[in-house]
């Protein structure tokens, strides 16, 4: 806080009372028109020549399409080419909640004739050319080198081949490249080539068991997909049990992919969600549910004897950013030839779900200390989330332009964000030009202020004896009777907008000394949501079977069409039904008290 | 009964028509407020209460709303209605006595009823032609005859005499009866259908006809007496038929201009249909025929109204079950003299919504209102939460759909048990038994609980028991048949094809059948059950169904005591729900008996003193309080005792004053207890042989506990004792 030395005191502590007032201020905010990203997309070019027949028996490559498609946020669009002497399946880019279709086109292909790679890989690319989007990859699997019928024609498609890799270079489109087999085993493979002129990324696996973990790599190392693994469980042939609790409450999505090298049945899972479909293959199956409502999650299912079942969680959210702006206005250190107040600018930073945007995010212990990186008019900041709140500051000299960009690279799990956020920010106030006689306005002031104080306390005790006003900061004193029934309580209105069931708080379990608050009580019975004054309104036993109700709050009680009193004390008989609007004024609540 | 005149006020825990008023609304914000006042309570009663099944077609007005799809060239329909749809272009189809579905559903349910035949017995699929075209066609056959009649008369008699009058008046009627069907091109299709048919086929069906034109035509003998039979002249014109000619003409005229009228833009074709169907005899008018054009026509028309009425029963269905279910709730007090008439209040209002937090407030206050005071008028003491979810948890089976299987029910007339404990949670606290049953589907049926028993139901209200609130639970099982899901195919005619001689024709391929599947149609229990309670809490009921013997009924109280399980109470007062299958084996009667739970219907075979009872009976009435002395569940009439020894004690005793509750109980013979004990032989007795009633007061605690024991096993009710005028302490 700053210090004018040379003034007087009293005139010190008038510049005092300005510059908090000035505290609590807040601009409105504008936010920009939203700003979706292009998206990304993605082609899987599948080899389905005949030697992929000895290479891949059991078509594990189909399911290792699916692995990959359903792992990926609703950002990315799927495209889908299979070639052997000719392109023997494609299927055009498709949204997040088609994709059961390239599954299907999948299912159909046979591995047989010749390897035309270059066809393929020209087409693939030939797709994502002429794309809109952020980013364009394409992940080709392949068991060997081009081969067609002749030399010409090989040579040929080694041509359309490479062509198509510059192609891809140009454009800025990266190949991952699966290699399988032993022909693959030379990482300086023609078809290898790809990834590098391409800053793709080459694997190789020996036997078809091996694409699985192939995928897992580029899906998290080449695509950066956030996904954790929470369980993989050594199939004993029976029923098979998994319990786990997922901090993703109010995730858009979240996908749970089962993974096995044989076949996985009768999968049932229990949860909560908005809506759920399943999908399932041979030794995958997936389960996508949207906007689960609880964290708990309880899967069963029945393995191969001798395999293992992985399970992934991979969610998804769709962020709107938000920013609130509160502003601290000293007086200048060197006031000298200055015109306005020092001004610092406190941003707080809170993330909200697009669609509904009462709904605030990762406030759960499980995203505390998370880093976020942002822009802020350029300038690059790294910010740690604190119950779902990044606080930052930032001073102001004039009305300005805030526009922050955030980068949810870091965070673990999968973000699509709505673009920047544009705030205005205002401009310092401008400092007093001439000072009035200060001592003698606040003696004034002061004088003028206690005899109103006296006139009202005075007028408030002849007309309202009773019932007795408490010291306000006090807890009311503790009762000697005892604590009989109970309370029914229901939440008529919150904050957030959820229904929280009805309650039930038992007091005859309570000791006769103790003085219960609001806040407590609900507190007890689970409800999370927070009403503004609870903590100050009390409850303590009274005579006859009568509970006491003391509302030290500014929170609107009723009872019977007469709002309580502040710091008034109110018997409350049994069957007595109470209202409370919180100081919100906008959570509500009914409590009846019920023997 | 000068003191509480009811005991079977019910509310309708349902949605009958979402653009009525319903009791959330009515109630409306009750911040700060304890009870409603009179002129809202009255308010209330007007919109929601109802006295028999009219008053509720009357009050709520069921409608099923339909418009026309243009994308997908269709009728649609819905219950609720459309926001975003002009008004013009939304027709209502008023779900009443007229409206055919409902019709053909009461049709069956009558004639089962009155043949007392059993659910494999009957015929349905007969009973159900009533909504194919050729039924409806049926119905304006007699319409147009009696218009003809009268328009014939009318037509004869001069101007300004009063009989013309009186017949125009009649006219009016038939008139207004009529243009309902010209009115909308849906319940013209039946018509043109219909009227394809007689002209392409001359209302063929009857005989054969090879594939050759009919032409009709005069039996004469020839030359030479040979029989022959000749092509009747088209200008052979008989005075008669002129004579019928000129009434056709002129009710020709009347009909177009009434269709004009009501219809702003005409058109040819359709007028023409209807001035054809509502005036068929006009024998010297010829018109041309297309065959192949009509033959499509026909078809097309035919598929449109198969579809369309599909879809219809897909959305009016679940409507008319809550309506039939209302119906036989009313259904089930018949008497000779009226007395304590059920009364059912119709929330009108999703259950789920009312048992939001946001909206229990609502629901306290009003039943504050009803049950909390000492005015007995308006108390509810039963309430109906039907169609409770069979499915609870939300489970994801991954399996192949091998075979197309039945299209799981949306969840949007099944109400859960969550739902439902909230509930109960509050009508503890007023008081209110609640008669649920599960949604309608084959697995709550008679045929269901006869083959697989009770253990499913049972387990499936688990979650309500052991609660505080689970004496105020009544589980209802089965739910009724009223057309089985395997008998529920309506064939409505077969489609035409043009023969070799280009003659119309009704195929015979199978696959030309136009069928339609109601997929079953069902009651469920809880509206019986809770009708058939309330019934017995009237005197003159109880007397009626008792008369015959000897037992007498007392009119002044009413049946809360009445357990129909005693005796062969169940034999003597019974639905009116006509039996459905043989019976339970002996085996699942043995294991509901040995659980002694919920509330049973039995479609037993039974005869009383030789008389053959062919109705449903109650088999058990018990709720989900638990005895754990006995092992079994409590019946449910010692809660209704209770509940009315303790509104009467409070009455009685000016809200439990002590010296009061002292008289209350004495052995004065004009105390409370000495009067009932005075009729404890009757039916309706408050206290019976074998029960007791007793109380202690507990000075310290200012508590009166009472003991009603009830054949020895006790129920106990604590009051506080209103110390106000004596023994302060």
């Amino acid at each position: 806080m700053m210090k004018r030395r040379h003034k007087q005191g009293a005139c010190q502590i008038l510049c005092l009372l300005a510059a908090l007032l000035a505290v609590s201020v807040c601009t409105p905010i504008r936010v920009k028109a939203r700003e979706l990203s292009e998206g990304k997309s993605i082609v899987f070019l599948l080899d389905a020549s005949g030697s992929m027949k000895s290479n891949d028996p059991q078509r594990l490559a189909i399911d290792s399409i699916a692995q990959l498609i359903y792992s990926l946020p609703s950002d990315y669009q799927m495209g889908f080419v299979a070639y052997n002497s000719e392109i023997t399946a494609n299927l055009d880019f498709v949204l997040s909640d088609q994709r059961n279709q390239i599954m299907e086109e999948a299912e159909t292909i046979e591995y047989i004739g010749y390897s035309d790679a270059g066809t393929g890989l020209e087409y693939a690319v030939g797709m994502l050319a002429d794309q809109q989007a952020d980013e364009k990859h394409v992940v080709m699997l392949s068991d060997g080198e081009i081969l067609m019928k002749d030399d010409a024609s090989t040579e040929s498609s080694k041509q359309q081949y490479q062509q198509a890799v510059q192609q891809a270079a140009d454009v800025g489109i990266r190949i991952h490249v699966i290699g399988l087999g032993d022909e693959m085993e030379d990482m300086n493979n023609f078809i290898f080539s790809a990834a590098e002129a391409t800053n793709g990324k080459s694997f190789y696996t020996p036997q078809a068991m091996g694409i699985q973990e192939a995928i897992d790599s580029v899906l998290t190392e080449e695509l950066g997909i956030k996904q954790s693994t929470i369980a993989i469980i050594d199939a004993d042939g029976g029923t098979e049990t998994v319990s786990a609790e997922l901090p993703y409450t109010h995730a858009d999505k979240v996908r749970v992919l089962l993974t096995s090298s044989a076949p996985i049945t009768n999968l049932t899972a229990n949860f909560q969600a908005d809506s759920a479909k399943q999908m399932n293959g041979s030794r995958y199956s997936l389960i996508e549910m949207s906007r689960p409502a609880e964290s708990k999650l309880e899967l069963s299912f029945e393995g191969t004897a001798g395999n293992q079942v992985r399970i992934n969680v991979i969610p998804e959210y769709y962020v709107s950013l938000k920013g609130e702006v509160a502003y601290t206005d000293e007086l200048p250190a060197e006031a000298e030839g200055k015109q306005y107040y020092d001004r610092t600018a406190e941003i707080k930073y809170s993330f909200y779900d697009v669609e509904n945007q009462d709904v605030q995010l990762w406030t759960q212990d499980f995203f505390n200390h998370t880093k976020i990186k942002l822009t802020e008019n350029g300038q690059e900041k790294e910010l740690t989330l604190n119950n779902g709140v990044m606080e930052t500051v930032c001073p102001v000299t004039e009305n300005m332009t805030l526009e922050t960009v955030p980068d949810y690279s870091d965070m673990p799990v999968n973000v699509i964000g709505d673009g920047a956020l544009v705030m205005e920010l205002e401009g310092p106030p401008v400092l007093p030009a001439e000072e009035p006689p200060y001592g003698l306005i606040a003696g004034l002031a002061v004088v003028g202020l206690a005899a109103a104080a006296i006139i009202i306390a005075v007028i408030i005790k002849s007309r309202k004896p009773k019932p007795v006003p408490l010291p306000p900061e006090d807890r009311p004193e503790p009762s000697r009777y005892s604590y009989t029934g109970k309370l029914n309580l229901y939440i008529t209105r919150t904050q957030s907008g959820y229904d929280i069931p009805p309650l039930s708080f038992n007091l005859f379990r309570l000791p006769s000394g103790r003085v219960i608050s609001m806040k407590e009580i609900l507190e007890s019975c689970g409800v999370k949501e927070v009403f503004a004054g609870a903590d100050m309104i009390y409850f303590k036993s009274g005579a006859n079977r009568n509970l006491i109700l003391t509302n030290n709050s500014d929170c609107t009680i009723m009872k019977n069409r007469e709002i309580l009193m502040k710091k008034k004390s109110y018997q409350l008989p049994l069957e007595a039904k109470v209202d409370i609007t919180f100081e919100d004024e906008i959570s509500e609540l009914m409590f009846q008290y019920k023997d | 009964m000068e003191i509480i005149s009811q005991t079977n006020r019910t509310l309708l825990l349902d949605v009958i028509n979402p653009q009525e008023q319903d009791l959330l609304t009515l109630v409306g914000d009750v911040r700060g407020i304890d009870s409603l006042d009179d002129d809202k309570m009255r308010e209330i009663n007007q919109h929601l209460e109802c006295c028999s099944y009219e008053d509720v077609e009357r009050k709520f007005q069921p409608v099923v709303w339909s418009f026309f799809d243009a994308s997908s060239q269709s009728v649609k329909y819905t219950l609720e209605k459309p926001e975003n749809i002009p008004e013009n272009m939304l027709t209502p189809i008023h779900v009443n006595e007229s409206e055919n579905f409902q019709k053909a559903v009461l049709t069956v349910m009558n004639s089962r009823k009155a043949q007392g035949l059993l659910n494999v017995e009957f015929e349905f699929e007969k009973l159900l032609e009533i909504i194919s075209p050729k039924k409806v066609m049926d119905d304006i056959k007699q319409v147009r005859k009696e218009i003809q009649y009268n328009y014939k008369k009318y037509a004869e008699l001069e101007e300004g005499d009063p009989q013309k009058l009186d017949l125009g008046d009649k006219l009016n009627l038939l008139f207004e009866d009529a243009s309902k069907n010209y009115n909308n091109i849906m319940a013209m299709l039946p018509l043109a259908i219909e009227d394809i048919k007689t002209r392409l086929l001359l209302g063929g069906g009857e005989q054969q006809q090879n594939g050759q034109t009919i032409v009709p035509g005069y039996l004469s003998l020839g030359e030479k007496g040979e029989l022959k039979v000749l092509e009747a002249p088209k200008t052979d014109v008989t005075a008669l038929a002129t004579l019928d000619d000129n009434v056709n003409t002129g009710l020709m005229e009347v009909i177009k201009e009434d269709y004009q009228a009501f219809n702003s833009e005409t058109n040819d074709y359709v007028q023409n249909l209807v001035v054809r169907t509502f005036c068929p005899l006009s024998s010297t008018q010829q018109t041309e025929i297309d065959v192949d054009t009509e033959v499509a026509n026909y078809n097309s028309y035919l598929e449109f109204y198969r579809t369309s009425k599909d879809n219809f029963i897909k959305v009016v269905k679940p409507l008319l079950e809550k309506l039939l279910g209302i119906r036989m709730f009313f259904d089930q007090y018949k008497t000779k003299t009226k007395g304590m008439r059920p009364a059912l209040v119709i929330a009108n209002v999703s259950p789920e919504m009312m048992a939001k937090s946001s909206y229990l407030p609502r629901l306290i206050t009003y039943l504050n209102t009803t049950n909390g005071k000492n005015n007995f008028k308006d108390t509810i003491w039963y309430a109906i939460y039907p169609n409770v979810s069979w499915n609870q948890n939300v489970t994801t089976r991954i399996q192949r759909e091998r075979f197309k299987g039945n299209v799981k029910k949306a969840s949007m007339d099944v109400y859960s048990m969550d739902a439902l404990a909230n509930l109960l949670d509050v009508f503890k606290d007023y008081r209110v038994e609640t008669f649920f049953s599960f949604e309608n589907r084959e697995e709550t049926t008679f045929n269901a609980i006869a083959a697989e028993g009770i253990d499913k139901a049972v387990e499936k209200c688990a979650p309500l028991m052991g609660k505080a609130f689970s004496e105020f639970a009544i589980p209802v099982l089965p739910n009724f048949t009223v057309i089985p899901k395997n008998k529920s195919g309506v064939v409505l005619d077969s489609r035409m094809k043009v023969s070799e001689n280009n003659v119309a024709e009704l195929s015979d391929a199978k696959e030309d059948i136009m069928r339609l599947w109601i997929e079953g149609v069902y009651i469920n229990g809880a509206y019986v059950a809770a009708g058939f309670r309330a019934a017995c809490q009237c005197p003159e009921f109880l007397k009626d169904r008792f008369g015959k013997t000897k037992a007498v009924t007392d009119m002044e109280l009413p049946g809360v005591r009445f357990d129909i399980e005693a005796g062969n109470n169940a034999l003597l007062a019974y639905t009116t729900m006509p039996k459905e299958i043989t019976g339970f084996t002996n085996s699942i009667k043995s294991q509901i008996n040995q659980k002694n739970f919920g509330w049973i219907f039995a479609s037993e075979n039974a005869s009383l003193n030789g008389e053959a009872v062919t109705n449903i009976t109650v088999y058990k009435a018990r709720n989900l309080l638990y005895d754990a002395e006995h092992s079994s569940y409590e019946p449910v009439y010692k809660t209704q005792v209770t509940t009315y020894i303790e509104r009467i004690l409070r009455y009685v005793t000016g809200d439990f004053k002590e010296d009061n509750i002292k008289n209350f109980f004495s052995n004065n013979p004009q105390s409370q207890k000495s009067k009932w004990l005075a009729k404890k032989d009757c039916v309706n007795a408050i206290i019976t042989e074998g029960d007791s009633l007793e109380y202690t007061i507990d000075e310290a605690n200012g508590v009166c506990e009472l003991t009603i024991s009830f054949n020895g096993s006790p129920r106990n009710l604590e009051v506080l004792i209103n110390r106000l005028t004596s023994n302060m302490p």
